[in-house]
């Protein structure tokens, strides 16, 4: 019974999400952008020059055949520092969400699920922390722990766990309820393994969703991170260090600086709008609009 | 009113807590996680003497509670220390800086609120239809723009291909000479026009285009899309349904009955959108040469300056921690529902 | 014989749905006279409300219509959202099941009042006057302090009361009152049945009124017609459908009322369960349940048909009348 009703909700939700033309086109250049980055070394012209290695002769190039997104003021391939760079951001992005995610979702479902003190304790504390301004807080937090891509990665995760623990708190009140999660308690099954046998999977849904946005925010923030000089040292490949190295060069020669921004204004989009379909078509109430009045 | 009065009290409670959390984890950070908590303050050049110095200075060789004390008692009588760079007092550069970011903030985040409540709500009434695709589009495309790089797309586009709006900094050298801005409030905008000096009014509005732009992107995403979804929400509510069934005017429903509902998440997200501008500043306003707090901070980076980074965080927060207070207020207030309680 | 207000002609509706399309109404035939209250009874789920929502065109934007629906006059079906927005309000009100959900919680009920007031007719030169004068004429004393309120600070039924008085703006031919009582208690209830009775005896108003509640229908109604799943299976005066019911699905929800039997007897009740509107039986839609039903039941669906001159039936095996 359990079973088919929910091999029909994700038969809806997948129907609904190939019906959405815009969520197909993102999750396409996501996959082109996972594909290459695994495969960078292997399909990029310049292989060293993505790593770094400058070619003084050719600086400057405007793009061409043989550098189609130009050179760089060090002569480098701006295309293959780009590819390169996305390793670094897809890395980013995962690294933050997952550590995000593994510390907030746990902490959540226990707070939600046996409530009282523990509760108590943990939500004021996210509450304290989602009351900062989370970015400000990164900032503080690496010019402390020393600039570097580990460091801003690490602040960022520990600026955004809270988020993670409400969001999951706020889904073990409701499906703790359950009759399911009650007969597990009469039979006897330890709280904690109704946690993560039980609660976890079944609140998974909007924490994916917000994973999925927090990809996109994540890549933002620490391709601003490394903008201001607190992420990714040169001569990293990274788009935010490359956008920021480039800008005095902006008006001369215009593709050092805007491909590599390109490229994260198109991963960060192409998340955001994965994450914005998937919790439309997830969500019951937006399904609902649809089919009733 | 009674109940107003308590949520009023516990609100302004919460954001003390907030406010003393984030002076005891600034304290942490650069008391106690650091090896050398000294060198963070002198800068790695210092010579032993500087050193010594500042380890009296600070107390560093004092219990660290009594440091904490110390720390907290400093910041109370609003000493955030003093900059490595110039040696002036972090607050008093705050207090300069602050004008210029305010200027394009307020200017960024009024525009948001307008377009985006124009976007939301239009999107909401023609949901699932072409305009309310675009609209998606445009507000995810929005929140998803790194804002420097999209400052720097508007200076090529705008200063360097069309030549309509000038590069960067707040003002023409040449007005900066010859019209200069008597300040009073600090923006440059409003200053000019209440002295009169036209010349200057035209100078500094053409300055702050491109940057306040750039800062509103982010915010008109967020607030359209927050508005949109309690739009679709609202005109599902059976009030509205009862006053179309009821004959009231459509203007009347749409822009007075929903819109004022629609508005508590408008509010919600400017208070968001309040958080990501003070980061957000920092990016546009190097971009731009705009003299203001993101710019300070910035140097202060590159620099290693490290009180005043320290300083800014506790400035920005507290005056995030008060933006949200005002909000939250000003949303329960609107409300009769909470109001009147 | 006069011109009904509205009538009713074979309105089908359906919905797409994720599932597939929903046939929701099916062939809905009646009429409502001038003065006259008639009543719409059915299960929860039956139809009633897209039936009222169908004449004040109000569905929503996937649902596909047809038939006629002819009010005053003209089609309402065919008449554009500009010139519906004239009828709305004007010649014909709805007032909702739950009161508390149909006035905006953000203005003060003076301010919701009078914009319905001047919405509905520009003219009117002190629209508070005016306001306070409908606030008296259902049954507020205090008509300046209730003005002055918000929706919350007033009971469920002060709020129904205040919903009927913008309802009457327009002083409308037609009041359609979907459920008006269900969310109330009995006491309150006793008193807004009371209120539509005499908005019906001082504007000269017809009522469509969409209940479950078959004693709410035996005190206020003139004529009922009975809905079953989406079709209309019998109309007629109250009297004449109470005692002398011709459907056996009239039977059914009749037999069920508790209040009919003693202590110790078991209520009875409609075998089986309301089937599926993605895919209606063929025929009527009630013969799977129904204890009369035959073959050809199953096959072509019954007309409503007059056995009296006032009393409709759509039935193949009609009760007769000592059953």
């Amino acid at each position: 019974m359990n079973k088919l009703t929910l091999s029909k909700e994700t038969k809806i939700t997948l129907k609904l999400i190939k019906r959405d033309k815009l969520a197909m086109l993102s999750l396409l250049i996501i996959t082109f952008f996972i594909i290459v980055s695994i495969f960078a070394p292997f399909i990029v012209p310049y292989p060293s020059q993505g790593e770094g290695l400058p070619v003084p002769e050719k600086r400057f190039l405007p793009p061409s055949f043989e550098n189609p997104f130009g050179t760089d003021y060090l002569g480098r391939d701006v295309l293959s520092r780009v590819i390169f760079g996305a390793r670094i951001s897809l890395f980013v992005g995962i690294f933050v969400v997952c550590v995000a995610i593994i510390i907030g979702v746990p902490l959540g479902l226990i707070a939600g699920y046996f409530g009282g003190k523990v509760d108590d304790v943990l939500m004021r504390i996210t509450d304290v922390f989602l009351s900062f301004p989370s970015l400000l807080f990164a900032i503080a937090l690496v010019a402390t722990l020393g600039p570097g891509l580990f460091n801003a990665m690490i602040s960022l995760s520990i600026t955004w766990w809270p988020w993670y623990a409400r969001l999951a708190r706020a889904q073990a009140v409701t499906i703790k309820e359950q009759p399911y999660i009650l007969a597990s308690q009469v039979i006897g099954v330890k709280g904690l393994t109704i946690v993560f046998r039980h609660l976890l999977p079944n609140a998974l849904t909007p924490i994916i969703v917000q994973g999925t946005m927090d990809m996109s925010s994540a890549i933002l923030a620490e391709a601003g991170l490394s903008f201001i000089g607190l992420g990714a040292q040169a001569p990293s490949p990274e788009w935010g260090l490359m956008v920021s190295t480039g800008r005095i060069y902006l008006l001369n020669y215009w593709w050092f600086p805007v491909f590599p921004g390109l490229a994260i204004f198109l991963v960060a989009l192409a998340f955001n709008l994965f994450g914005d379909s998937l919790r439309d078509v997830l969500d019951p109430k937006s399904r609902k609009a649809g089919g009733q009045m | 009113m009674a109940s107003f009065k308590t949520y009023l009290i516990k609100r302004i409670i919460l954001a003390l807590v907030v406010i003393y959390f984030v002076i005891t984890i600034t304290f942490i950070l650069s008391h106690v996680v650091p090896s050398d908590p000294a060198e963070l303050y002198v800068g790695p050049k210092a010579t032993a003497e500087q050193r010594e110095k500042a380890i009296k200075e600070l107390g560093l060789n004092q219990p660290i509670y009594i440091q904490y004390l110390r720390y907290f008692q400093n910041l109370v009588n609003g000493d955030l220390g003093k900059s490595l760079r110039a040696h002036t007092p972090v607050l008093h550069d705050i207090l300069t800086y602050l004008p210029a970011t305010l200027e394009i903030v307020v200017l960024a985040n009024i525009v948001a609120l307008i377009v985006g409540v124009a976007f939301g709500s239009y999107s909401a009434l023609k949901k699932d239809m072409l305009a309310d695709h675009l609209i998606r589009i445009v507000s995810v495309g929005g929140v998803s723009i790194p804002s420097f790089w999209f400052a720097l797309i508007t200076q090529l586009v705008f200063f360097g291909i069309l030549g309509i709006f000038p590069l960067d900094s707040r003002l023409s050298s040449d007005i900066q000479l010859f019209n200069p801005i008597h300040t009073i409030t600090g923006f440059y905008t409003i200053d000019a026009l209440i002295t009169g000096n036209i010349v200057a009014l035209v100078d500094s509005v053409r300055h702050i285009i491109l940057p306040a732009f750039v800062l509103a992107t982010y915010p008109i995403g967020l607030v359209t899309r927050m508005v949109r979804s309690m739009m679709v929400e609202v005109l599902n509510e059976n009030y509205i349904r009862f006053a179309k069934a009821n004959g009231f005017k459509d203007n009347l429903i749409y822009y007075k009955y929903a819109l004022k509902n629609a508005l508590t998440p408008a509010l919600m997200a400017l208070g968001l959108s309040f958080a990501y501008s003070i980061t957000g500043a920092f990016l546009v306003e190097v971009i731009f040469s705009w003299p203001g707090l993101g710019t300070y901070t910035v140097n202060a980076i590159l620099e290693n300056d490290y009180p005043a980074i320290l300083g800014v965080t506790i400035f920005g927060t507290i005056f995030y921690v008060f933006i949200n207070l005002f909000l939250d207020i000003l949303q329960a207030y609107l409300d009769p529902r909470v109001r009147l309680q | 014989m006069v011109e009904p207000i509205l009538s009713v002609e074979k309105l089908d509706v359906s919905f797409s749905t994720f599932e597939g399309l929903a046939h929701v109404l099916s062939k809905v035939t009646f009429k409502i006279n001038h003065k006259e209250v008639f009543a719409l009874v059915g299960e929860t789920g039956c139809g009633k409300t897209v039936t009222a929502l169908s004449i004040i065109k109000l569905l929503p934007r996937n649902s596909y219509v047809q038939g006629r629906i002819i009010f005053n006059g003209r089609n309402i079906l065919e008449l554009k959202e500009s010139d519906m927005v004239e009828v709305r309000g004007k010649s014909m009100a709805m007032i909702l099941q739950d009161p508390s959900s149909s006035l905006n919680p953000m203005f003060k009920v003076g301010e919701q009042l009078c914009d319905a007031i001047t919405s509905n007719d520009p003219n009117i030169k002190e629209p508070k006057r005016y306001a306070l004068e409908l606030l008296s004429k259902v049954g507020f004393k205090d008509t300046e302090r209730v003005f002055n309120s918000y929706p919350n600070e007033l009971s469920g039924g002060m709020q129904q009361r205040v919903a009927i008085s913008i309802s009457l703006t327009g002083k409308p031919t037609l009041l359609i009152a979907d459920e008006p009582t269900t969310a109330l208690d009995v006491l309150t209830q006793a008193q807004i049945i009371q209120l539509l009775k005499q908005v019906r005896d001082t504007y000269s108003t017809s009522v469509l009124l969409i209940t479950h509640n078959l004693g709410l229908v035996a005190t206020l109604c003139d004529r009922v017609g009975i809905m079953y799943f989406g079709q209309v299976v019998e109309i007629g005066p109250t009297y004449d459908l109470f005692y002398n019911t011709k459907h056996p699905y009239t039977k059914g929800l009749l037999q069920s009322l508790p209040y009919n039997k003693l202590k110790n007897q078991t209520l009875p009740t409609i075998p089986g369960d309301l089937p599926s509107p993605l895919s209606p039986p063929s025929g009527c839609r009630f013969y799977p349940r129904c204890p009369r039903s035959n073959e050809s039941c199953s096959k072509d669906v019954p007309e409503i048909l007059p056995i009296t001159d006032k009393h409709y039936v759509a039935c193949f095996n009609p009760l007769s009348g000592d059953e």
